[in-house]
């Protein structure tokens, strides 16, 4: 699998995932970004209604290629209406996987992408299995992506994609944090076992293990809050923050190689750098588990 | 010096635009240069070629006279009636006239281009020392590449890379033939509203190579498919390893020698 550093960025928040993001803001995020180290960069033609990838693509043209991963994904294209961006529909057919990987590498400005993900097929299986798979395989064979996978907010269809496909990586979001392990059943030891990449995503799940209140992009309920209040508590005792504990609790994990971070300032950036980087002590994990 | 070499204005309320229905009918409304001068500002752009959208002398010379009013405009590719008498018609127009174009491939007779009361008006193109926009699509390659070959002298201009299908062998075929004939250059134009805009981008530039390739947005029909920011990236993304020189010509020399701009001032 490519080196995709143990801290990746994630930009949805670049365009606007929760609360507007001006360019300035935005250029300034992975300006920080790439000064801090970060080399991996995941967005998505969804986010901001490509948004995000221009963002992105702008930020990294004077970047050289090589220096940094990208990946994006596939499976909704964008098409405006008469006043403006109407938004982004599911389409996983061969031909519209072909072709939205194509206008985002024209919204990025980029000649290839490193990574390539079908993008919640969650409703769209059977589609995403007969269209958009075999049309990122023939793409990865002529050599214009690197890899490929799935990228979703469920464990059990990746599972199934890793059984069913030849995929090299899966991008997990919010489904093996610190809170909600449910992809530590089946899909990370399948992938562990079959030498498929887990890219984990959504670390802080939507924000409520960063000091916020949304769980799954929306307002968290009373027994996740709850539970969130335990870990908190735990990690204190051990002297960690339970931001900390999130940022690091996914790649403890052998499959994991990668943990995505999504912000919305240059200052998350560094803070999210901070957080990796500290030691935590060995018996914070036994006691998380 | 970035030059998008291709554009439009229109105001519907004013004259008909025929084709402006069906998928092209959120374009039905005005669209003026008080539109599009924040996006070259914003993007850095010295100036434009505004291209003709119906086929009329009337509209030629409104659009002669917007460039004489819009410092950005650094040229017209106008509409003359080919078959008719194009010496005369040139004469009367006043202005940055820097090329002539008909919309051929809205044309029944996937040869228009070559009949014969058409041919003789594009030699007269020709010797005015203005470039021909060939406005085709892969049915009417043929005729295209034939008229290149019978006009060597003549500069022709590949508008949107002749509209890529889905089904691109014939396509391919024809344009890859063009890019073969020395006096046809291309305009990496009107990508992401056909098939595959940045794989068209890097295609077009290796057949014709950066010093016959010219970047231009297509503005406004390029907002049916993407953002104006969008159709200067998808021409960035096959730009990434060459020179900074070789850059210099498709964002903005390749127009400037093509359409002779310099000649008209640059006045952005």
């Amino acid at each position: 699998m490519i080196d995709t550093g143990r801290l990746g960025l994630g930009t949805a928040p670049l365009a606007g995932l929760y609360e507007p993001v001006d360019d300035d803001t935005a250029r300034r995020v992975v300006d920080r970004a790439l000064e801090l180290g970060i080399r991996y960069f995941d967005t998505a033609p969804y986010y901001g209604s490509g948004l995000a990838e221009r963002r992105l693509g702008t930020a990294l043209r004077a970047v050289p290629r090589d220096r940094v991963v990208v990946s994006t994904k596939v499976g909704r294209l964008l098409r405006p209406g008469a006043s403006g961006w109407t938004g982004a529909y599911f389409d996983f057919s061969l031909d519209a996987t072909l072709r939205s990987l194509d206008e985002s590498l024209g919204r990025l400005g980029l000649d290839r992408v490193d990574i390539a993900l079908v993008h919640d097929p969650d409703d769209h299986y059977e589609e995403a299995l007969a269209g958009a798979l075999p049309a990122l395989a023939r793409l990865r064979e002529e050599g214009v992506v690197r890899a490929i996978g799935a990228g979703m907010n469920q464990a059990e269809m990746l599972s199934r994609f890793v059984r069913e496909t030849d995929i090299d990586c899966v991008l997990v979001a919010g489904r093996w944090t610190v809170l909600d392990r449910s992809a530590g059943e089946e899909l990370l030891p399948l992938c562990e076992e079959r030498g498929v990449a887990v890219i984990a995503g959504g670390v802080f799940n939507s924000g409520v293990l960063a000091g916020g209140d949304t769980f799954d992009y929306e307002r968290a309920p009373n027994g996740v809050v709850a539970r969130v209040e335990q870990l908190r508590e735990t990690s204190a005792r051990h002297g960690v923050s339970l931001p900390a504990a999130a940022v690091q609790f996914p790649l403890r994990h052998a499959a994991v190689v990668s943990v995505l971070v999504g912000c919305r300032t240059a200052e998350e950036v560094a803070e999210d750098v901070h957080l990796a980087g500290l030691e935590l002590p060995p018996a914070l994990w036994s006691e998380l588990g | 010096m970035i030059v998008d070499a291709h554009q439009h204005f229109w105001d519907p309320a004013r004259a008909e635009y025929p084709w402006m229905t069906g998928a092209f009918a959120p374009l039905h409304r005005r669209f003026g240069p008080s539109e599009l001068e924040p996006l070259l500002r914003e993007y850095a752009i010295d100036g434009t070629v505004v291209v003709q959208a119906r086929p009329s002398l009337d509209e030629t010379r409104e659009l002669l006279e917007l460039a004489g009013t819009t410092p950005f405009v650094l040229g017209v590719v106008g509409w003359v009636d080919l078959a008719g008498d194009v010496t005369a018609q040139l004469e009367r127009l006043e202005g940055p006239l820097v090329g002539v174009r008909h919309q051929v491939h809205d044309e029944p007779d996937h040869d228009w281009l070559l009949r014969p009361d058409v041919q003789p008006g594009i030699a007269v193109v020709g010797e005015a020392g203005l470039a021909y926009d060939l406005l085709v699509r892969t049915r009417e390659l043929p005729a295209a590449l034939e008229t290149a070959r019978r006009h060597p002298n003549t500069t022709f201009v590949l508008d949107h890379v002749a509209k890529r299908p889905r089904e691109d062998a014939a396509w391919a075929a024809g344009v890859h033939a063009l890019a073969a004939t020395p006096n046809v250059v291309c305009k990496l134009s009107g990508l992401f509203t056909e098939w595959a805009p940045a794989d068209t981008a890097a295609r077009a530039l290796e057949w014709f190579g950066p010093e016959r390739c010219m970047f231009g947005s297509d503005w406004p029909v390029c907002l049916l498919a993407c953002e104006y920011q969008d159709t200067l990236s998808v021409v960035e993304s096959a730009l990434g390893k060459l020179s900074a020189s070789e850059r210099a010509h498709v964002l903005g020399e390749t127009a400037a020698r093509v359409y002779s701009l310099d000649r008209q001032g640059t006045r952005a």
